[in-house]
């Protein structure tokens, strides 16, 4: 399996695109924070690293689109299935290889945007609370930058892995890339884009806002709203590759 | 000793039957798969390599039918389709890693497996190197030794030989006849000298249906008395000839032109001389001409 997982990830990590938009995106991370006081230069980080999602999204996606259909594009998804282990295996090598693609990317670019700001301010000042932040003004969670970062981190990994299930889903039933990239992208983007338009009962329960976490520290989202959330997560982890099984076996794909 | 029986196998795609109530036994050596595009031998491969599985009828692998014993089964074939793309970051080595590790093999017996099929295909020196910058031909090696990387004990080629220049042919024919020994080899292609040169055997399908199976003496045999050479300067005999015979082969010398003509009747010329029969006679005879790609 670990052959296989890595694979994988050189399948959807290592091309030409891919990296390319990776490393601008990076390179444009650092420069999204501003100088300012401490609580000013932290309330950017948490307000940027939301407004960023669309490049994280664009990357995400330009790796998953392809999963499922460069297999079938170069018939190899018939070569794979006429193996021992293929049909089994390559469907958990995959979700579990996007899964750690997708974290690295998005945990990459949060970290340059987090490292932008603590170099700022000498890394200082993680113990403020949230609630003295301009963007989480009037909130009353306790919770203060340094607690904030490590939920956003752990929040990012368990949503890219349930984006990366949703996104090998729409390329193992598409025959074009770009239909799972427009498709995944607008799945993603539609509470970002959005937001003005939506009732916030309906935002709060979008997977992008469970992985930008912050979003519900701000909002003050109950208890409930939170379990629903990774219940959403651990569900789709779990129905998705299941479809996406089903599909990549499928006779005639082509 | 290998035994594959395809039994009375159907494969539908609504009204239309891809393959037709086709049964065949096959046992160690090479079978050539013969016929014109469209006549169902990818199909029938796909069948065998539990890619489709067929309306009606079954495949017996060694009294078992593959589909109770699917796991086992896929673990002795190895499968090269028409058409194969490989991932152009991918080195050969890691290529053949890959496909090592869906196939089942442990990493040290992998490793071996890959330096010694990565000689014999002719890549060791090149095994580092990113497939995306290797001709048609090497990638078509590439493809070659990863069917072989389970030591497969039923090969499935589909088209093996496209995109090889004559020398890599004939060594890709040569390693077939060296493995064939202990594994039932089904070679799909159109290119017949391929055929005549390593098939134990030459399966015909035309229209879903198999047509004829047998040895080439076999099959040859059945087409004596039904190949004429024909020598005439006589362009209004030569229009005639070409309107009403299949003519295999047209060539135009300097005093006379050579037509070669297959003919299930006796032909009312008088210039017309009984030949032998050659493959490619049989491939005219029973298919169109505009499917003969490369003799």
């Amino acid at each position: 399996m670990g052959q296989l997982i890595k694979s994988e990830l050189r399948k959807m990590l290592f091309k030409k695109g891919v990296l390319i938009v990776w490393v601008v995106s990076l390179l444009f991370g650092t420069l999204l924070i501003h100088n300012g006081t401490v609580s000013e230069v932290y309330a950017d980080v948490f307000f940027k690293s939301y407004g960023y999602t669309p490049i994280m999204g664009l990357v995400m996606f330009m790796i998953l689109s392809g999963a499922y259909t460069l297999e079938y594009n170069s018939n190899m998804s018939d070569l794979i299935n006429t193996t021992k282990n293929g049909k089994k295996k390559t469907v958990i090598a995959k979700g579990i290889g996007a899964g750690i693609a997708i974290s690295i990317v998005n945990l990459s670019i949060v970290t340059v945007i987090y490292l932008d700001g603590l170099k700022k301010v000498h890394f200082k000042g993680l113990d403020i609370p949230l609630k003295n932040l301009w963007y989480f003004k009037g909130i009353s969670s306790t919770l203060n930058v340094f607690e904030m970062m490590l939920i956003m981190i752990g929040t990012i990994i368990i949503a890219s892995f349930f984006f990366a299930q949703l996104g090998l889903y729409l390329s193992s039933i598409s025959k074009s890339a770009s239909i799972p990239f427009i498709l995944g992208g607008l799945i993603m983007g539609v509470p970002y884009i959005l937001e003005a338009v939506l009732p916030s009962k309906f935002i709060v329960m979008t997977p992008l806002w469970g992985m930008i976490s912050s979003q519900l520290i701000k909002h003050e989202v109950s208890l409930s709203i939170m379990i629903i959330q990774g219940t959403i997560f651990v569900a789709g982890c779990l129905i998705f590759p299941r479809l996406t099984y089903k599909a990549f076996i499928k006779e005639n794909k082509r | 000793m290998n035994k594959l029986e395809i039994k009375n196998l159907t494969k539908s795609y609504g009204n239309k039957n891809a393959n037709n109530n086709i049964t065949i036994t096959l046992e160690n050596g090479v079978y050539g798969l013969l016929g014109p595009n469209g006549a169902g031998k990818t199909t029938l491969m796909k069948q065998i390599a539990t890619l489709i599985k067929p309306t009606t009828g079954e495949i017996i692998y060694n009294g078992k039918n593959i589909y109770s014993i699917e796991d086992e089964y896929r673990g002795v074939i190895g499968y090269l389709p028409q058409e194969f793309g490989v991932y152009k970051n991918f080195s050969a080595k890691s290529f053949l890693q890959y496909i090592a590790a869906l196939k089942g093999l442990a990493k040290r017996e992998a490793n071996k497996k890959i330096d010694e099929l990565l000689n014999v295909v002719g890549l060791y020196d090149v095994r580092n190197k990113a497939i995306g910058k290797f001709s048609g031909g090497m990638k078509r090696r590439v493809g070659i030794a990863q069917v072989l990387l389970n030591d497969p004990k039923i090969i499935i080629l589909d088209e093996p030989t496209a995109g090889l220049d004559p020398q890599e042919r004939t060594r890709f024919r040569n390693l077939l006849s060296a493995i064939s020994k202990d594994k039932i080899i089904i070679l799909s292609t159109h290119i017949i000298s391929d055929i005549e040169s390593i098939a134990k055997e030459t399966i015909m399908i035309k229209d879903g249906e198999m047509i004829m199976k047998g040895s080439h003496r076999e099959i040859l045999s059945d087409m004596n008395g039904k190949v004429y050479r024909i020598r005439t300067n006589d362009e209004n005999q030569l229009a005639e000839i070409q309107s009403k015979y299949k003519v295999v082969n047209l060539q135009r010398g300097i005093d006379f032109t050579e037509l070669r003509i297959v003919s299930d009747e006796a032909i009312p010329y008088v210039n017309a001389q009984v030949m032998e029969p050659k493959f490619e006679d049989v491939y005219m005879f029973y298919f169109d001409l505009e499917n003969t790609k490369e003799v």
